[in-house]
Parts: C-alpha cells; structure tokens; sequence
C-alpha cells in the first residue's frame, strides 16, 4: 500500500543506497584500502566515461553494439512471439515441442557460442546470430505461458455477448497477454544485451565487448570500469524503461 | 452506560471468595493508523474466576481479539495489565496460557504429532518424552491412529483438534481460544464443541473463549461478556445459568432462546 | 521431416505427440550425421556426433582433467554464492526497509550483463581460479538473495504468531518456521543460482584461463579441432543438467509436506 509519500521516501533510500557505495569506493581508492591502480575512484572513472562518450572511436565501437543488439531483438520478438503464439494456439504442436523450448532455455546457451563461430565467423552477422539464440526461448515460453494466462470466463463472456474474432483478439487477448509477454521481451533484452557482449569479449574484431577485453589485457583500469558503467546505465535504462511499460499494461493485475 | 445487568468489574457473588485467576485491569489501547490514533479498548477491567469456561462476544472489529492477545501476552495494552494466577502478563507464557487460534496455525511441514509436541520442543524436552506425551493428547482429542498425517491430510475440524491438543500440552491453567472454530461448518463446529466441554469437564482449566456465534457461546460457557462497538467497553456480564453437562436439547428451550435474545439485543444496538 | 511437416487436420490419424517430438529429434541426429559426411556441411563447421563422441574419448583424460578443475571452481562458487546469498536474503527479507529499498535495487543489478565484470576480475586476481570463482559467485548470488527474500516473505504470519504464543525465541523461530516456510522458495534459487554458477565457470574459462572445460573448448576452437570443441559443449551440458537434476531432487524432498500443486510451469 505504498502512497505518493512512501514511494518518494524508498526512491530517496535507493538513491541514498547507491550514493553511500560510491562514496565507499571514492574512499577505498583514495584512502589506499585497494590498490588505486586496480580500483581506480569515481572521481577518475566518471570523468574518463564522459570522455569516452564524446570520443568517436568509442562511439563507433558502442553503436556496432548497439546495432547487433536491435537487429537481434527485431529478428528474435517476431519469430520468439510467433513460434510462442503457434505453441500455445496448437496444443498438439505445444505439447510436441514445448518441452524442448524448456530444456534449451534451462540450459547454459553460452557455450555453444564457438558454434556460432564456426558457422558464422566473427563477425556482425555472428553476433546478431547469437543474440537471437539467446533471447528467442524466453520469448517463446513468455508468449506461449501468456497466452495461457488468458482468463477462460472472459473469453467465454465475450463469446457469450457475440464477439467476433477479432474483437475476442484485440479486446481480451491482447490486454491479458500484453505484462507477460512485455516481461518476456524485458528478459529477452536481457539474455540478447549479455549474449552480445560476451560474444563481442570472446572474439571480435570491434563492439563494446571487444574494448573491454582490449583494455583488460592492457590494464587500462580507468577506461574498463568506465566502460562497465557506461554499458551498465545503457542497460538499466533499458530493463527499467521496459520494466515501466510492463507495469503500465499490467496495471488492472492484482499483484 | 449503565445496565441493570451484572456489574462489570465485580464477579458474581457466588465466586467473590475465591481468587481470580485471570484479572483485567484498567486496559485501554490505541493504535496508529495514517488518520491518526484509534482508540480500540476502553477501560476493560474483568476478573475471572478459576475453572471458569468465560465467551467473549461483540460486533465485529470491537477488539475483542486484540483483547485476548494482550491476555496471551502477545500484544501491550497501551495502558493497564493483564495478572494471571498473581503473576502479570508481559509476554507469551506458555506453561501458565495457553492459546489456540483459528485454523492455519500448525506446521504444515511437521506431523500431528510433531505439531502437538512443538510447545515441548521448544522447552528442550527430550524427543521420546514429549512425544509421548503428543501422543496421549491426540487421542484424549480423539485423533488416534493420525499421528503420522500432515495437516495437508487432515480436514479442518481435525487440523482444530491437533491445536487444542497442543494447548493443552503444557498443562497451563489457563486456555484462550480465539474463534477456533470460526472456519468450520455447523456440523464440525457443533461436534467440537462437545468435545472440547467433555476435555474441559476433565481438566477444569479457566477457558476463554472469543467467539462470533451467540449459540456457541450460551452453549458452551459459563458466562458470556458482551463488549461494545469500538472502542470495545464491557457492555454487560451475562450468567448462563444452564446445567451441565450441556446437552443438545438445551438449545431448543425457552430459556436457552431468552438468554441468546438477550445477549443479542445488547449486540444489535452497537451497530 | 517427412512425418513432421504433414499435419493432418482433425481427424486424420495423428502419432502422438510424444511420439513426434522424439522423431524429429531423431531426425536431426540423423541428419546432423548425414550433413558433413555428404559434403552438405563442412566438416570444420560441423562435427558428426560420431566423430564428436570418437575425437573426445579418445582424449578422455584431458577432458576428465578439465572437468575436475571446473567442478572444483564451481563447488567453491557454489559455497560462496549459497553462503553469502542465503545470509543476505534472509537478512533483507527479515527487514522491511530491506524489502522495500534494497530487494528492487538488487533485482535492477541482477539484470545487468555481469559479463563485462570478468576484465576486472582477471586484472585484480589473474587468470587462475581465483577470477572464475569471485566472478561466477557474483554471477551466481543475486538469483539466491532474491529467492530466499522471496521465500521469507511467504512465510504464514499466523504461523509466527502462533510460535510467539508458544514462547518460541528468534533461534528456534528461525529453524522451526522460517526456514522450513522459506525452503522451497530458497531452494528453486539455489537452482537457479546453481545453474548461474556454472554458466559463469565455464563463460569465464572460455574468455581468460589456464584450465578448465571452457579452456580447453577455446583451445580447441583456436586449432579448428571441431569434433573436440563439440565433446566440450557436450560435457559443459552433461555437468549443468547433472547439477540441475540434483537440486531439483533436493527441491523434491524439500516440499514433500505440501499438498500437491498444479503447476505446470516448467
């Protein structure tokens, strides 16, 4: 039962929260309780990262990511939503090839990244690849467990008052389906962002990944944690803008 | 508010000359919500007598609940205090009160047995002793032969029964009973009901018993206090001067309808 | 795929499907056997699982080398990980100000691609064991703090108030009615954070190491040993199914005293 008040008050204490950390490292930096050169402090570390952004060779690494990143959401949503949908409409198919979907998202999908480059290579179209791998399960099991969701006496409600088709679709449906599914996309980014990633550190001639691995191994420890927390605030802001849009549509949900 | 009804604060003549085992003194409580403090209990002050089988009735939300769990020591009274057997009441005091809620308060991971030995466990007896000893309450509660469900196994009035069975697992004088039977259906309620008079009839404890359903509680008790609408006051102290053992034919009499109808009418005027 | 693409109508005699499922797993294998030796596929891209099974026992106590250094990287994980997550869970899910602040602020950190952590854990603590075992905890930890908050939650107030009334004081409160309410909850985290844990091992292996599983696949990979890189997968599936199908049975055991559930999640 959170008011406006209560909700100011926890996003202070969050707030406060994530100050108090900086601080604590600021501190651990300066004061020599770590090693400055292998944590180097904020006050280094924020300004190398506004830096980075406004340096184009950066910016040309960064939007390579980003690319691959959409390209593999645009080609994954479809097919994911799709194949979950045609599980979910069939229950002969879903009952043949759900579990598979299951067992596969169960499983570490990571290693089987030198696969893809095998088959792929190194390149753009590889890492699109591979974020498609890693976020298509999720997508398919969200959609096919939201289309699940749907309320039976609603359906049969609307049939009862002589709904058309469509009208079932665009009026019930799509409202009941629409958290689970937006859930499934936020958790499919997820998988598709680190998927991306990890394949850009593993082998890559260019992407975020690869700076990162670049400046592991040359012990550019300012430029690395900046790098993490640039590729954090991108992330967050897309789970958090992800996860408003869910809470919006899922607003009529109780809990 | 006066009644021409028994005196609150003062018991029955016939019981003044024995010593009260449960005194209620001077309690009054408030509690904070987001409007500011409402004050839930008004000056309560019972004495009852040992051996006693006392209801607690009123209109929903009287506190009358709230009033039993600052007698089980489970909850302060903003002002005043609960004494039993001379001792005041500051905390849960499970070898002097004993308590039994609704349903839902056994452990579903754990046996009836466990559940009924649980009070002992915690006082460290050892496991043969206290299981023993589970064992002799399940079957004086009628439930030989379950020890070994889970509650997910037993129906309501069962699951009930393993909980007055670990009530009376200490042996503490005193019982409190908060609308035990609450969740029931008539049928269970009515057969419990006997049950717990034949237990109580064989180990006299003073019993108090916070209920909802004016026939159980002329059924069942001595005595009857009717509290008022928040805040809860002690409205009245009615006698139920039926002979026992209770018998179900009673409830068809005259005199059993009188006292219901007057228990009832002192509710009615509170809403 | 004969059998698989027609599908009749209703109706028409269908194989179960059971029955289909297998069959068209079937038929990949076949394939997946078919494909290089016909030419279809190149034999660098894609090892027939003849070949996979042949290359990799043959060098069987290589791979039995790496797979017990990564197990041991993946039981310390699991230690810390289960350690440390269980006792901030439990203490954060006790706390309201925990509840409300901290739990939405680690489920945000559990979101974020923890993979790019790993260049720091190698700069501070090298490419030996110590960087896969700090990196795969983290990666493993969060799952296990918001199970085991989650689980706390759960628990049945009345339940405490009934063991408050019986006396009970916080110790034999917590292992009498909050852990025992709160396990299976913590349990399908420690899943969870089991399967993190050795995702994280073996992703940390394959970036930086000097052993392990994840090595020796990267390895392989660099020297175009196709059918050795397959056994590697192969062996990395086979630890993460045996680890989940061990927790699960705990998971099992755990929740024998609940009435069964329909769930049909996974």
């Amino acid at each position: 039962m959170s008011t406006g008040r209560t909700r100011g008050a926890v996003a202070l204490a969050q707030a406060a929260i994530v100050l108090s950390l900086f601080l604590l490292w600021e501190a651990a930096s300066r004061l020599g309780w770590a090693d400055a050169r292998l944590l180097p402090p904020p006050s280094l570390v924020l300004p190398r990262a506004a830096a980075l952004l406004s340096d184009l060779v950066f910016l040309g690494h960064l939007w390579i990511t980003v690319q691959e990143v959409l390209l593999a959401a645009v080609i994954a949503v479809p097919l994911g939503v799709g194949i979950g949908l045609t599980l979910a409409e069939s229950p002969y198919l879903g009952l043949a090839f759900k579990p598979f979907f299951h067992f596969v998202a169960a499983v570490p999908k990571s290693v089987f990244l030198p696969v893809f480059i095998l088959l792929f290579g190194i390149g753009f179209g590889q890492k699109v690849a591979f974020g498609v791998f890693q976020a298509l399960f999720v997508l398919v099991i969200a959609t096919a467990a939201a289309v699940a969701a749907v309320p039976e006496e609603l359906l049969r409600l609307a049939r009862a008052n002589g709904a058309t088709r469509r009208q079932i679709w665009a009026e019930i449906h799509w409202n009941a389906m629409l958290p689970l599914i937006l859930e499934g996309l936020r958790l499919g980014m997820i998988f598709n962002i680190a998927g991306v990633i990890f394949a850009e550190m593993y082998v890559s001639r260019a992407g975020l990944g690869q700076r990162f691995t670049s400046w592991g191994e040359s012990f550019q420890m300012p430029e690395l944690f900046a790098g993490v927390l640039i590729a954090a605030g991108l992330s967050i802001i897309v789970n958090e803008t992800l996860r408003a849009l869910e809470r919006r549509a899922g607003a009529w949900r109780v809990a | 508010m006066s009644l021409h009804l028994a005196d609150r604060a003062t018991p029955s003549p016939a019981m003044a000359a024995v010593k009260p085992e449960i005194i209620v003194e001077g309690i009054t409580h408030s509690y904070q919500t987001g409007r500011g403090p409402v004050l839930a209990l008004k000056d309560i002050d019972l004495s009852i007598a040992p051996g006693r089988f006392v209801g607690l009735v009123g209109p929903s939300g009287c506190g009358k609940s709230s009033l039993l769990m600052m007698m089980a020591g489970l909850t302060r009274p903003s002002e005043g205090r609960v004494i039993v057997r001379d001792a005041p009441v500051t905390s849960p005091a499970p070898d002097r009160i004993g308590v039994v809620f609704q349903e839902s308060s056994l452990l579903p991971w754990r046996t009836a047995l466990e559940n009924v030995a649980f009070p002992l466990k915690l006082r460290g007896v050892p496991r043969a002793e206290r299981e023993a000893k589970a064992e002799q309450l399940l079957h004086l509660v009628g439930l030989k032969g379950f020890e070994n469900r889970h509650p997910h196994e037993l129906s309501g009035g069962m699951k009930q029964r393993v909980a007055i069975a670990r009530g009376f697992c200490q042996d503490p004088p005193v019982l409190l009973m908060d609308e035990p039977f609450a969740a029931l259906d008539e049928q269970t309620r009515m057969t419990l009901g006997d049950e717990l008079l034949r237990i109580w009839d064989q180990h006299r404890k003073t019993v108090v018993f916070v209920t909802h359903g004016l026939t159980e509680a002329v059924y069942l008790c001595d005595e009857v206090v009717v509290l008022s609408g928040r805040p809860g006051e002690v409205l009245a102290r009615i006698e139920i001067d039926l002979p026992r053992p209770r018998t179900w034919e009673m409830m068809a009499t005259e005199h059993f309808g009188r006292l219901r109808e007057r228990i009832w009418s002192l509710i009615r005027t509170q809403s | 795929m004969s059998a698989a693409t027609s599908l009749p109508s209703a109706g028409g005699a269908r194989i179960s499907p059971i029955a289909l499922r297998w069959l068209c797993l079937a038929v990949l294998l076949v394939l997946w056997e078919i494909a290089p030796r016909a030419g279809w596929v190149h034999g660098v891209i894609l090892a027939t699982p003849s070949a996979t099974l042949m290359g990799g026992l043959a060098e069987w106590d290589l791979f039995a080398a790496a797979l017990a250094f990564t197990f041991g990287e993946i039981v310390v994980s699991l230690a810390i990980a289960y350690g440390i997550g269980g006792t901030l869970g439990l203490l954060i899910g006790l706390s309201p100000f925990g509840r409300r602040a901290a739990l939405p602020l680690l489920s945000s950190f559990y979101a974020l691609p923890l993979v790019v952590i790993y260049p720091v854990m190698t700069a501070w603590f090298g490419i030996g064991p110590a960087s896969k075992v700090w990196f795969a905890s983290l990666y493993g930890v969060f799952p296990v703090i918001l199970a085991t908050a989650a689980g706390v939650q759960l628990v049945d107030t009345r339940l405490i108030l009934m063991a408050r009334a019986q006396g009970a004081r916080i110790w034999p409160m917590m292992t009498e009615v909050i852990v025992p309410a709160a396990l299976p909850a913590v349990i399908s985290g420690l899943r969870v954070g089991g399967a993190l844990v050795t995702v994280g091992v073996v992703v940390a292996e394959m970036l930086a190491s000097t052993d392990g599983i994840g090595f020796l696949i990267t390895q392989n990979r660099t020297m175009f040993r196709t059918p050795q890189v397959y056994f590697g997968i192969l062996v990395v599936l086979v630890l993460a199914g045996t680890l989940d199908t061990l927790i699960s049975r705990l998971e099992r055991r755990a929740s024998r005293w609940r009435p069964r559930q329909d769930d049909s999640h996974e």
